[in-house]
């Protein structure tokens, strides 16, 4: 009994979190809520009008040429060139330019913001102790450029890329710069915060020695700083490249000519073979950009 | 209690890793029914292999491994698993889960033999009875407080204990230990020693231990077996063992490095 | 003969002396991004005075910057018809919305992901080393497991090779409007990333524990689920929660295809100029994005610390 009695005590006591707790049950109600919420009504999906359009849809996702014909490779292949040789290369070339400006764009962003929200750098006396404790006002305004730095970082990172390329879309006319900017803002937000993490961990002592010999701001910067965050930064740069890919071919949609715009175009004129060929081409693209990504990665960590 | 006391035996047992490098050497051994025994020897000498052939986890290269006499090589997978619920390992590393508690890194040892959903139920919702009895087991190896503690809170020497626990609560017949005090201090080392042969004394328990302390072994285990490279140099009762036996036990890895004072060498007929 | 001489005209190259030396390696890296960059911009003909907009454009672009401190809280349309509900609760609306579709697809995303991970990880078939007589395992883990590992990791790449937007219109095309179909597409992509990376995490945690619960006895389901699973599963968490802020994101984003999402209205307002209410929506938007990541990051210093 006297044990029942202990245990019962000890089961009280144990060590919990009820944040945790309560966290884990939120988002249990949260899940299980969304699909009682009435929106989500998969009745109607499987009308009969619904089945026949989809029986008519994937018809229509075989090459024109080949629709109610018997299976021809040539055709087929004939059909495939012909597409790529019209838009498929050019569209998939832009859209790899796309994400390599996107991703340059955001390496430059995200360099020159991770420092200043970075708190062991962008602090009054950087990794060595000055002549004398600074005053509030400097430690203040230090603070202030942290949080500063720290809030446009996070303010990059939550604006969706396609809001952000649709709202500069407006503003600067229809050239690639949208996407390209949009891309470059959203991923300089992600590669900053991952970059200013890196340089809070980086070990204090080749900077203290540079700020020994005299260097400022700036020179820590260059000569300490980012040699010592470079093979990490490639690592994310890489790992972000890859998802750069993946919305490229997307916000093509907008209006520049990569295959997000063909896809839509071909939509638009019902022409679902060609929609679905191109949507596999730019599966193609990342499933390629991904391998790239992949090896480089290993590359910089076997080397780097 | 049905089939409680349990033998092992090894006949001819040899063990090769990666096709050359070879871990055991045609060993023969058995180790009777609540019988406690401690492997001691250079490391490299093989103990942790040996471990592992009795445990059931390593199949030998060639020769027989068996269990109350049956050869585990003819076993099927379901009746291997039987026999491995029935052996309780005390790893030295020992491999416990860091972020569940307590309680469950225990409960976890009497999953062999549970279905699935039988398995769920005791590990999420566990019978109070099963819960009485790894309060006991706690008890009895001293941290009956820490029940309900997340397991990587605890010091090394509680963790140990955790080990043990969960090995016992296995209800096992025989109780493996490899290096069960590398990680403790000697005051540890010794209690912790003293526990698991105080325990499978009295539950009749079949005891297997290596060890580095030679001390110990000689101090709590009756009989002990010398390996070295592979090869039992002694299997004797530990009363008729003396200094020279122990010598010899190390005499190889003394004459290897040179930049130590050399020790008189003994022959062992 | 030839083969040391080779070595030495190797070992001499500019090549490999710019690899040995830190610096030369750094700057060949940088330099090739340069010359990537380059390439891009003259693809897509990069313009910098394409940066200044135009007369029209700079003239919109301040009138919309300009709202960003006076975000709307009624219409801004001349005409609002009677019995129109306010505009804070048509935000609160949209927010439900993208919650709603955000929390439905990566409900089904993480269970998906748990399932497709778990077989996509080299955990579940790792060679019993005592596994004796039984033939048919051995026929299992040298056909019927790389079958299943192969097959299972093709499909994680397929899933996520098409971007969630693009099933959506895929859906569109298939279906017509149908907020389940949009779910769907979010959870496709999603279902595949979480899985890669549930596959790594899974493959990545120690598997000490495992292997001391298949010594005592418990089945490959038991040592999955109790010896490996509990390890992995605050990075699991984590990644699942950081992945819902995502969706969140995407689900806002799929308004944009005529879904009730928070995209929607963003475009509806912004098409009619009325750039009081689009601040208005990005405000939710970035609102809704941070509160997930305050809650994320709270959970993630309790729960992996």
């Amino acid at each position: 009994m006297s044990r029942q009695v202990e245990i019962r005590e000890l089961y009280r006591q144990r060590p919990r979190s009820r944040f945790l707790r309560w966290s884990s049950a939120a988002l249990a109600v949260l899940a299980i809520a969304s699909w009682f919420s009435g929106e989500l009504g998969t009745d109607d999906l499987f009308s009969a009008r619904r089945l026949a359009n989809l029986e008519r849809f994937v018809g229509e996702l075989v090459p024109y040429p080949l629709q109610g014909e018997a299976f021809d490779a040539g055709v087929a292949f004939r059909w495939a060139r012909d597409l790529m040789a019209e838009k498929g290369w050019a569209a998939a070339g832009k859209t790899l330019a796309l994400s390599v400006a996107a991703i340059v764009l955001a390496a430059f962003g995200a360099l020159v913001l991770a420092p200043a929200a970075a708190r062991t750098f962008a602090s009054p006396e950087p990794y060595l102790p000055g002549p004398r404790p600074p005053g509030p006002l400097r430690r203040t305004s230090w603070k202030a450029v942290v949080w500063g730095g720290r809030a446009l970082l996070i303010l990059f990172r939550s604006m969706p890329e396609y809001v952000l390329a649709f709202l500069l879309l407006a503003m600067l006319g229809p050239t690639a710069w949208p996407v390209v900017l949009a891309l470059a803002i959203h991923n300089s937000g992600i590669l900053g915060k991952l970059t200013a993490e890196i340089v809070e961990n980086l070990d204090p002592k080749p900077m203290a020695a540079l700020r020994g010999l005299g260097a400022r701001r700036p020179q820590i910067v260059v000569f300490g700083l980012y040699p010592l965050v470079f093979p990490r930064f490639l690592l994310f740069f890489f790992y972000r490249w890859e998802t750069c890919v993946r919305e490229a071919t997307v916000l093509g949609m907008l209006g520049v000519v990569s295959l997000g715009y063909w896809i839509v175009d071909a939509r638009a004129r019902n022409h679902y073979d060609e929609m679905f060929a191109l949507i596999l081409v730019g599966a193609a693209i990342v499933v390629l950009g991904d391998l790239v990504s992949i090896l480089t990665r290993e590359l910089v960590r076997r080397f780097g | 209690m049905k089939g409680r006391r349990a033998s092992l035996e090894l006949e001819e047992v040899s063990v090769l890793f990666g096709g050359q490098t070879r871990a055991l050497n045609g060993l023969n051994l058995r180790v009777g029914p609540g019988e406690r025994v401690g492997f001691v020897g250079p490391s490299g000498a093989g103990k942790t292999t040996l471990l592992r052939l009795l445990s059931g986890t390593q199949r030998p290269t060639s020769g027989a491994v068996r269990f109350n006499s049956q050869d585990i090589k003819q076993l099927s997978l379901g009746q291997l698993r039987e026999v491995r619920r029935r052996i309780g390992t005390i790893h030295q590393d020992l491999s416990l889960v860091p972020n569940l508690r307590v309680l469950h890194n225990v409960l976890a040892g009497r999953l062999g033999g549970r279905s699935i959903l039988g398995s769920a139920r005791l590990m999420l919702f566990p019978p109070p009875q099963d819960v009485e009895r790894v309060h006991e087991i706690l008890e009895m190896v001293g941290i009956a407080d820490k029940l309900y503690e997340r397991t990587d809170r605890l010091s090394g020497g509680q963790r140990q204990r955790v080990a043990v626990a969960r090995a016992l609560f296995q209800e096992p017949s025989v109780l493996l230990a490899d290096e069960p005090v590398s990680s403790v201090d000697p005051a540890r080392a010794r209690e912790t020693v003293e526990l698991l042969v105080d325990i499978s004394q009295r539950a009749g328990l079949t005891l297997c231990m290596s060890l580095h302390n030679l001390e110990l072994a000689r101090e709590f285990l009756p009989r002990l077996v010398g390996l070295r490279d592979g090869v039992a140099i002694f299997d004797r009762p530990t009363d008729r063992l003396d200094d020279r036996d122990f010598y010899s036990l190390y005499e190889l890895e003394n004459r290897e490095s040179t930049d130590v004072a050399p020790i008189p060498r003994f022959r062992v007929v | 003969m030839w083969l040391p001489s080779l070595a030495s005209v190797w070992s001499e190259s500019a090549w490999l002396r710019a690899w040995r030396s830190g610096i030369g390696w750094r700057g060949l890296v940088i330099g090739a991004l340069a010359v990537a960059g380059l390439w891009a911009a003259v693809v897509l003909d990069l313009d910098p005075r394409d940066l200044v907009p135009g007369p029209g454009g700079l003239a919109q672009g301040k009138e919309f910057l300009s709202r960003a401190f006076k975000p709307a809280l009624t219409y801004e349309a001349d005409f609002v018809p009677e019995g129109t509900q306010p505009l804070p609760f048509k935000v609160l609306k949209a927010v439900r919305t993208t919650v709603i579709f955000a929390a439905a697809a990566i409900s089904l995303a993480v269970l998906g992901g748990l399932i497709l991970g778990s077989l996509a990880s080299t955990a579940w078939w790792f060679e019993d080393p005592a596994g004796g007589s039984t033939r048919l395992r051995r026929v299992f883990l040298r056909s019927v497991a790389p079958v299943v590992y192969g097959g299972t990791r093709v499909l994680i790449s397929l899933m996520r090779s098409v971007h969630e937007l693009l099933w959506a219109v895929l859906f569109l095309a298939a279906f017509g409007l149908s907020n389940f179909a949009a779910v769907i597409a979010i959870a496709i992509p999603y279902t595949g990333t979480l899985a890669k990376v549930f596959a790594e995490i899974l493959d990545e945690s120690p598997r000490e524990a495992a292997a001391a619960l298949r010594a005592a006895g418990a089945s490959p389901a038991q040592v999955f689920l109790f010896g490996l699973l509990p390890q992995a599963l605050p990075d699991i968490s984590a990644y699942a929660f950081y992945r819902f802020e995502c969706a969140l994101r995407s689900s806002a984003v799929l308004g944009f295809f005529g879904y009730p999402t928070l995209g929607y209205y963003l475009a509806a307002s912004f098409e009619n100029l009325h750039f009081g209410e689009v601040w208005t929506y990005l405000y939710a938007l970035i609102a809704l994005v941070l509160v997930v990541d305050w809650w994320s990051g709270a959970l993630r210093r309790r729960f992996v610390a």
